[in-house]
């Protein structure tokens, strides 16, 4: 019998395919949210993975493997989740009928990253070997998911883009072109610029996944300027927990020294130190304090309260959100436990979904609200006391008498963000911006990164760049070289004695005097009543945006689309921040801290956003906004600068004196404010349009 | 000259409109508005609200009645009717085709005879509701108003459409009966009679408080034809025909000088002057813009069509789709704006008795239609600058103001 060529290729085709599926692998769509943010991030574009069964044929899988089970109480079920424990672990349950157990042999234990949301070991206990049926090692769609910041990665003082794929690929993008890519670094999932070492210079840190290398390990990937080439460098590598979602580099006890903060999946925060060895090429981050959270952690972002105590905000589900204190003080007298997590409802969660993913952003500059004036009147007070404590600084200190306000677009530029933050609370914002103003340099080594340099042990090479720096800027910033005790004396005993030692490096002088403004200022406002802390933004996936200040909502609006970026950006160069919402369809919103809105429609889907002042040519950043899309297309919107966020009518009247008031009053004559209105309209047309 | 201008505002279209489709409406006991049609049935008025700090502005989407689904509008106009109030008639062409056959209207809205008289609450959108239709046998082009003067000097506003039978037709009231209809041209406007070409735009200048008018049409097959008219026998005292190779969509008369009337209430005790000199005859210019390029003619009445100037760099940025008259640097001269499909807004200003393009600025899409009013109510006008895909609203910035005075 003849069987026709096409059936009979298909009846050999099909074992194969069934025998090649059996054992080699192929490539399934993920469905659920039991993985996020690894995989599934946004449910409504779901990923593909690659499911390799060929990896699994003896059963040899490694911790942080992302394998897939048959369940074992629906056996027709295939699940996908993270390998966190293997045979003879003991592992830490969560909600499991026993707090800890040892995994038996030929066990494992499984768990999602999305704690909470999956069903996973701790609901099952321990899973057999026998019901993994594959292990997840690419993710096939979409091609790419993006870590992207704005920042001075190579310290020229110019600011540059980086983006991080999930193909493990690292492009650093400066002014229009690519200036560096690394490949390599496995699922990139965050990326922060920062100086984590607390040298006075930024690095930039990769928090990567090796999900498909040798040893599958979780990898936090420290790369810094190699001096010699002018490129990154990877200069550490270190293994961090498996579930990293984001990064942060912020000073968050308020010591002067940078610490990495690190959001993880299972509701956890950690912060982490840099501790160097003799030199700055060895050296690790140590894990300094560990905080959980009720819920999945949407953002951490740095708040400063109106003392000026640094505090972090973690987004929690249902527009909340935790606050953690992390006082240097308690954090020498008891080693690590020195959190105080606060849950912070808000109070709105009525008609909340409870569940809703949030967006936190925090230290927004307020610009001219009240938060400023109330601090302003207070400088007389004691800045004369600094002067005569110090009389080195006399120079910086009138110098920040001179300009009555913090924050200008320019110092900002040249830091990456948290660190301005700091600062600029403290009003050293003047300062810096003295500084480019007197010596006409944009371009600047800022020297309030030696702001950041260590105060608790940390201390490492500094001396050795700062000194570079002073090449720089020679003159001014020279003179203060030779200070550093006195500013110290306000300081608490132990802080002071740990820097005496150091004290031949005389490099910090900047911060420490900010702290010590800092100190004169909370005493002085603790005394009388307390300060008002900056203002912070959420934003809920389901389009609730809000304005809170020391808990108490300013404002909330509600818009139509599903927010799920929250940045801050100074788009009208007034000092205030604004907000920066974006919408996964690409719809922008841009909220001034008075709620007036602009409304920008990026035309096409968002994978990420990020906001920033970005060098477009050297040594001017402007405002810019970052798009990346489905498409494997990244948009930077640069010069995003609005005149005012609103439009408002011309005003005459506004600068006339008043004899120009009384001749205007008997031009116009006794009428209504309509008919005043109207002559108005018409005086003014005449006079621009007509001729005299 | 447009780095001064920022944005004030700006709104999309639901779909894309054409030349014809943005029209003012300004009263002045009111604020004044904007309409905005766009091709598929949305009309949009856009206004400016004050609150106490600022302006904040209103978009909203009219309803007007009696525009079947699946009808298109073509072009959309509006006149105020009273001097004082707020009586608007707004005209919009629509054209609904079917299967076999096609058909046109003029809808003419206005508020109600009788109980909308003295009514304060009668609004733009009661009289989106009150409509009367004309149907029409052409395919309308632009829709145009104008002033009919009459031997009693009372001034009656009538439509003019400009038709794909070659010809302009003009729309009158019946007073008694209170409907439209059309009424013969030749008796009431004898240059636009027996044109034989589609008309583009229609453009219609009286000066010489009302004795004498000039008309302009310019043509889709390239004719121009211009018409001085003495309204006393209507009699057609000059006449200009010019022919360009390619279509006109755009012929504005305008007055060297603008004239801007003194408010009423300035020297109350002595006598209100002129505003407009009457006696001497005023320098016109036309600006007729033909998609390739534009082209000025100066100063008609004393020198006819002879002294004609090209705008350079008006054929620089592709076709020239419209135009507007403005004196949009406030120095009490015209300028030229230019609209092109190219996206950019070219500006010419006379310097040293010479046209020269002072300013182009990029828009996102191709510029339909270029407007210059006060939206916002304060004596400053706003340029108002529709393109294919929303309305620009780029207003002053105010510090600049007082470098122009």
């Amino acid at each position: 019998m003849r069987i026709p060529r096409f059936i009979r290729n298909v009846l050999i085709g099909i074992p194969i395919g069934i025998a090649f599926c059996d054992t080699v692998g192929y490539v399934a769509k993920v469905e659920g949210i039991s993985m996020q943010p690894a995989l599934n991030p946004d449910l409504r574009y779901p990923d593909y993975v690659f499911l390799n069964r060929w990896a699994i044929r003896n059963q040899d899988i490694q911790r942080g493997d992302i394998v897939c089970i048959t369940s074992p109480k629906v056996p027709d079920q295939t699940l996908i989740k993270r390998v966190v424990g293997l045979a003879g672990d003991i592992v830490d349950t969560r909600g499991y009928k026993i707090s800890a157990l040892q995994i038996p042999e030929g066990y494992c234990w499984l768990e999602g990253d999305h704690v909470g949301h999956s069903m996973d070991s701790n609901i099952f206990g321990p899973i057999s070997l026998g019901l993994v049926t594959a292990k997840a090692t690419h993710i096939v769609w979409p091609p790419n998911r993006h870590g992207l910041t704005i920042g001075d990665v190579d310290n020229d003082g110019d600011n540059e883009l980086v983006v991080g794929t999930t193909e493990g690929e690292l492009y650093i993008f400066k002014g229009s072109e690519l200036w560096q890519k690394i490949t390599g670094l496995g699922l990139i999932t965050s990326v922060a610029i920062g100086d984590i070492f607390n040298y006075g210079r930024n690095a930039l840190v990769v928090i990567c996944d090796i999900i498909n290398s040798q040893n599958l390990e979780h990898i936090d990937n420290i790369t810094e300027i190699n001096e010699l080439s002018g490129k990154m460098e990877c200069v550490h590598v270190q293994r961090i927990p498996t579930n990293t979602k984001i990064v942060l580099i912020a000073d968050v006890d308020k010591d002067g020294a940078n610490e990495m903060i690190l959001g993880l999946t299972d509701r956890v925060v950690r912060s982490y130190r840099w501790s160097s060895n003799a030199d700055l090429e060895t050296g690790k981050l140590i894990g300094l304090n560990k905080w959980e959270c009720t819920n999945q952690i949407g953002t951490v972002t740095l708040q400063h309260t109106g003392d000026g105590t640094p505090t972090l905000l973690v987004a929690q589900p249902g527009g909340t959100f935790m606050r953690i204190k992390c006082n240097s003080a308690d954090c020498h007298s008891k080693d690590t436990s020195c959190e105080a997590v606060d849950y912070q409802t808000l109070g709105i969660s009525r008609m909340r979904n409870q569940n809703i993913s949030t967006e936190i952003i925090g230290d927004l500059e307020p610009g001219t609200t009240p938060f400023i004036s109330t601090l302003e009147p207070k400088m007389p007070n004691y800045m004369p006391k600094d002067k005569s404590s110090k009389q080195n600084f006399a120079d910086d200190s009138q110098l920040g008498m001179k300009t009555s306000k913090s924050g200008s677009l320019e110092f900002k530029r040249n830091y990456s963000q948290p660190v301005i933050r700091k600062n600029s609370l403290d009003m050293t914002g003047e300062h810096t911006r003295d500084f480019t103003r007197n010596q006409q340099i944009v371009k600047f080594y800022n020297p309030a990164d030696s702001s950041s340099d260590e105060v608790d042990g940390n201390f490492i090479g500094g001396k050795v760049i700062l000194g570079e720096f002073d090449e720089e800027f020679n003159g001014k910033f020279k003179k203060k070289k030779d200070t550093l005790l006195p500013s110290f004396k306000n300081f608490s005993i132990d802080d002071k004695n740990k820097n005496k030692s150091n004290n031949n490096n005389n490099d910090t002088n900047n911060m420490n005097q900010h702290e010590k403004k800092d100190k004169d200022l909370n005493n002085i406002v603790n005394s009388e009543n307390v300060p008002k802390g900056k203002p912070y933004a959420l934003a809920t996936l389901d389009g609730t945006i809000m304005l809170v200040q020391d808990e108490v909502i300013l404002w909330a609006m509600q818009v139509d689309h599903q927010i799920f970026a929250l940045c801050r950006l100074n788009v009208t160069g007034n000092n205030s921040d604004e907000i920066i919402a974006c919408a996964w369809d690409g719809q922008t919103y841009i909220l001034d801290q008075q709620r007036h809105s602009v409304r920008f429609q990026f035309e096409e889907p968002v994978r990420a956003f990020c906001t920033g002042n970005y060098n477009v040519t050297p040594g001017t950043s402007s405002p810019s906004l970052v798009y990346n899309t489905f498409n494997n297309k990244i948009f930077l919107y640069y010069d995003v600068i609005l005149p005012s966020m609103t439009i408002s009518p011309l005003n005459p009247m506004k600068d006339f004196e008043s004899e120009e008031m009384q001749t205007l009053k008997e031009l116009l004559g006794e009428c209504s404010t309509n008919e005043k209105q109207q002559k108005m309209q018409q005086l003014t047309e005449w006079l621009l349009y007509g001729i005299h | 000259m447009m780095s001064n201008l920022i944005d004030a505002h700006w709104f999309p279209l639901a779909s894309q409109g054409n030349i014809y489709s943005m029209t003012k409406l300004c009263s002045p006991s009111s604020s004044n508005k904007l309409l905005v049609a766009s091709l598929k049935r949305k009309i949009y008025s856009c206004e400016y609200h004050q609150m106490t700090e600022f302006l904040r502005p209103m978009v909203k989407e009219l309803l007007f009645t009696y525009i079947p689904s699946g009808a298109e509008i073509i072009s959309i106009d509006a006149y105020n009717k009273s001097d004082t109030g707020e009586s608007f008639v707004i005209g919009i062409t629509i054209m609904k085709t079917s299967t076999d056959t096609i058909e046109r209207y003029l809808n003419i809205y206005t508020e109600g005879a009788i109980d909308g008289e003295g009514d304060e609450g009668s609004s733009i959108e009661a009289t989106a509701q009150n409509c009367l239709m004309v149907e029409l046998s052409y395919t309308p082009y632009h829709l145009y108003h104008t002033v009919l003067p009459q031997q009693n000097f009372t001034r009656e506003v009538v439509w003019l459409i400009s038709g794909s039978d070659y010809k302009i037709h003009m729309i009158r009231e019946d007073k008694l009966s209170h409907v439209y209809s059309e009424s013969s041209i030749e008796k009431y406007f004898p240059e636009l009679h027996d044109l034989q070409a589609i008309a583009l735009w229609i453009n219609i200048y009286y000066y010489d408080n009302y004795k004498r008018r000039v008309t302009a049409v310019g043509c889709e097959c390239g004719l121009v034809k211009i018409s001085v008219i003495n309204m006393m026998d209507l009699q057609v005292s000059q006449s200009w025909l010019l022919r360009y190779d390619k279509p006109v969509p755009s012929v504005i008369i305008f007055p060297h000088q603008n004239f801007v009337c003194k408010p009423a209430f300035i020297n109350a005790n002595t006598k209100a002057e002129k505003c407009i000199p009457e006696d001497d005859i005023p320098k016109l210019n036309i600006v007729i813009s033909s998609t390739s390029n534009a082209v000025v003619f100066e100063n008609i009445l004393e020198h006819g069509m002879k002294r004609d100037v090209i705008l350079s760099g008006s054929e620089s940025s592709d076709c020239v789709l419209c135009c507007c008259i403005a004196d949009i640097n406030m120095d009490g001269q015209n300028e030229i704006l230019l609209g092109t499909y190219g996206q950019e807004v070219l500006i010419f200003a006379l310097t040293n008795n010479a046209w020269e393009l002072t300013a182009r600025k990029l828009f996102d899409a191709p510029v339909h239609s270029i407007s210059y009013m006060d939206i916002t109510n304060d004596g400053i006008k706003e340029l108002i600058v529709l393109t294919q895909q929303g309305v620009h609203i780029l207003q002053v910035l105010h510090m600049y103001i007082f470098t122009y005075i």
